[in-house]
């Protein structure tokens, strides 16, 4: 299909280095005062997810009595939720690599979770950070599996049903997300040959069977052992198991919704090829805009989304503590209204719910005017 | 020989049992802080040490007694610790030379000399009080002595680099070694030299030592003319045998230099082992800027580094934190691979070409454009 223009942003090519300017402004302010605040925000993350996994995991050894039951298995599910994303999403961007602390290292930080650190750092800190919402490119946009722009071609005898596999995927998204890293859908249409991916599959082998040990084989076997004086070995053994596993569920769903809000609702451009081709960096940070949008909400929000809600300003400055963003955030809301540049930002549900009908709409054939490939040759064309 | 020990088993206990809790999820990260809040001298991985004593040795000098987590394995005269403190949120890393005090295995002292504008040091002086716990790393590096004690031995130390000499002094004097000793000292002035009492005690209460304390600052930074240097006359005189025996030496880049330079060009026997500290500053014309790219993963910085500074230094201040550790060329925390280019190693002077070379960022210049590669 033919690639529509870009009617927002800045109109020149002067314009757009003013606009680069200011982002870059931005970035140098905020990176001047990071320090100590971000070192003891961070510590502070670190030890809530502690705390809550602790008292999570104990409440779940007192069996299946439905009030410990239900909060020990809650505790757990948001001790997953901040640990991968506040602290690690974010730590593992290198945003608190300033710090030089082995814990909070980008390069060595392990989260609770299916997918490799190695891995995450090749598809998601490079390919999809850089590539944003460009098509063919920006891997994460429907994941290989889904059909959310107009920009894929139409299969009958698989998007009609996407809404069937997105549930499974909501529920068992650690996983999903593990195994993204093996490009699976390159694998399945021949593109890519298993033998090319050994070492992604090494990786992602070794780190599903310390998950899958860790919460369904050696943490129930120690609260048997617990409960053996007791005599209630395999009642606790099976609520602990239970417990983990509707633990990992919690977070997955509210890992998956936070994700799709971020990039895959109502009004965010995707891209094509010829986009990135000299693309400056002004280009870029408008790119970021235009693809991600952002949460609404309180603070507990932010926290609980990994600062996800404040998306279009962790596209722009990937490695910026993000306790930082909801500071910048105004500044960039500024700097958008002077270049005409939409700002999306909802409150979570309806988001969520634009989201929703993108799935639904593009299950079938077509797609309306809100598929939007763009190019933004017009401003480079200036040049001449 | 040694004042070291092997690891005690309540510490190798402890380390098992952080090591099965991994299975459970818990890092030794998480396992080392919970010991922490118990007590910062029981963890395991990350070691401790609370300061037990200051004592202010010269206006710019203090040293700080150490008192030593269980999981410190000890260390050898001469050898470094790398001790690392939080300043505004950044975990800052130096290596020290301690002092082991009676023989004791958890107990020592660093002495620490204030620099100008210098991060870690100025705050030990201004804000570490008794009390306070700072993070500790085993002790390392071969600047020791041979495992058989030899007959005579030559120390040449200037300023701070007194202290690993010191080290080595007080264990011989302990363990009553019949070594003889010529400790060959320059020092900036009277009021700037570190031990100044306790070495000159020494050279009168134990025979078989010679204490030659000089007053020099020729071979720090400021060159003067009618100051003593370090050259063939000042060793006949003072320790006629220097060609024959082992030789250690420690201090500023100008004093290793000059050892280094009497040492390749005499017909010498005696080993000479050196060791630097402090920060590299090269010197190179601050004009000529070279292009370094260092390739991390999938991230590229590019940045330009004057002659003048150290690529990590120069990287820093085109504004990237690059992962480091000690800032003097001993924890390889920094370590890259290179790809293309040339650098000089400030700690041998020597050039560093040819791919694949590993290249320390704090203590190497540019000498021409370079391409790196992180290993980690």
């Amino acid at each position: 299909m033919t690639s529509q223009k870009i009617n927002v942003g800045p109109r020149t090519m002067r314009e757009m280095a003013a606009f680069e300017q200011e982002i870059n402004a931005v970035k140098a302010e905020a990176r001047q005062k990071v320090g100590d605040k971000d070192a003891r925000y961070i510590r502070t993350i670190m030890w809530t997810v502690r705390i809550l996994e602790i008292s999570g995991r104990g409440l779940l050894m007192l069996g299946w009595f439905p009030p410990t039951w239900l909060l020990g298995t809650f505790l757990l599910g948001i001790s997953k939720i901040i640990d991968n994303m506040e602290l690690g999403h974010n730590v593992m961007h290198g945003q608190f690599n300033f710090m030089n602390d082995p814990r909070f290292n980008g390069d060595t930080f392990e989260w609770d979770g299916a997918c490799p650190k190695e891995g995450w750092r090749q598809t998601h800190n490079f390919v999809h950070h850089t590539y944003t919402n460009v098509i063919g490119k920006d891997r994460d946009f429907g994941y290989g599996m889904l059909r959310l722009s107009s920009d894929l071609r139409w299969r009958w005898f698989y998007h009609p049903f996407q809404s069937v596999y997105l549930l499974l995927m909501v529920v068992f998204f650690e996983w999903f997300v593990a195994l993204h890293e093996m490009q699976t859908d390159k694998l399945f249409t021949g593109r890519l040959a298993f033998a090319d991916m050994q070492t992604e599959w090494g990786n992602i082998k070794r780190k599903v069977k310390q998950q899958f040990f860790k919460d369904y084989v050696w943490i129930p076997l120690l609260a048997a052992l617990v409960a053996l004086p007791f005599g209630a070995s395999v009642d606790v053994a099976l609520a602990v198991l239970a417990g983990n596993f509707f633990g990992n569920i919690i977070r997955n769903v509210w890992a998956w919704a936070i994700i799709f809000c971020g990039h895959f609702t109502d009004d965010i451009y995707t891209f094509d090829r010829k986009t990135i081709e000299g693309e400056t960096q002004g280009q870029w940070y408008l790119r970021q805009i235009l693809g991600s949008s952002n949460i609404k909400g309180s603070k507990l929000m932010h926290i609980m989304s990994g600062n996800l809600s404040h998306q279009i300003e962790h596209h722009l400055f990937p490695d910026l503590p993000a306790n930082r963003y909801a500071e910048v955030a105004p500044q960039i809301q500024a700097i958008c209204r002077k270049y005409n540049i939409p700002y999306n930002i909802g409150y979570f549900l309806p988001q969520l719910a634009t989201v929703m009908k993108r799935v639904l709409r593009y299950s079938m054939p077509g797609g309306s005017q809100k598929a939007m490939s763009m190019t933004m040759e017009p401003m480079s064309a200036e040049k001449a | 020989m040694s004042d070291s020990t092997a690891t005690p088993v309540a510490v190798s206990a402890t380390r098992r049992v952080a090591s099965w809790l991994t299975h459970l999820g818990v890092s030794t990260h998480a396992f080392d802080d919970t010991l922490e809040l118990i007590n910062p001298l029981l963890t395991v991985h990350r070691i401790h040490a609370k300061v037990v004593s200051k004592i202010q040795e010269t206006p710019s000098a203090c040293t700080l007694v150490l008192q030593a987590g269980a999981a410190f394995e000890g260390l050898q005269p001469g050898q470094y610790v790398t001790i690392a403190i939080v300043i505004n949120g950044v975990r800052h890393r130096r290596a020290y030379s301690p002092r082991s005090l009676d023989g004791a295995v958890d107990r020592f002292a660093i002495t620490i000399q204030r620099q100008p504008g210098g991060k870690l040091s100025n705050h030990v002086h201004d804000q570490v009080r008794v009390g306070d716990v700072i993070e500790i790393e085993q002790a390392s590096g071969d600047f020791t002595l041979p495992a058989k004690l030899p007959t005579e031995m030559l120390l040449i130390a200037g300023g701070s680099g007194i202290t690993p000499c010191m080290s080595m002094l007080e264990h011989l004097r302990r363990t009553e070694a019949t070594t003889r000793v010529t400790l060959v000292y320059f020092a900036r002035s009277e009021a700037d030299r570190i031990f100044a009492q306790p070495l000159a005690q020494m050279a009168r209460d134990w025979s078989q030592f010679t204490y030659v304390p000089l007053e020099s600052s020729a071979n720090t930074a400021q060159h003067n003319a009618d100051l003593t240097v370090l050259d063939t006359a000042l060793l006949d005189r003072t320790a006629p045998h220097w060609r024959m025996v082992p030789a250690y030496c420690c201090g500023p880049a100008p004093l290793m230099d000059a050892a280094r330079a009497l040492w390749s060009e005499s017909a010498t026997v005696g080993r000479l082992k050196l060791e630097a500290f402090g920060a590299a500053k090269p010197s190179g014309d601050p004009n000529v800027r070279h292009k370094i790219t260092l390739k991390r993963s999938n991230e590229e910085l590019a940045f330009e580094a004057p002659a003048t500074e150290t690529v990590l230094v120069a990287g820093e201040q085109a504004g990237f934190a690059i992962k480091h550790g000690c800032r003097q060329g001993i924890c390889h925390e920094c370590t890259c691979r290179l790809n293309h280019g040339a650098l000089r190693d400030l700690t041998t002077g020597e050039q560093i070409t040819g791919q694949g070379q590993p290249v320390r960022l704090c203590v190497t210049a540019a000498l021409s454009d370079v391409q790196l590669e992180s290993m980690n």
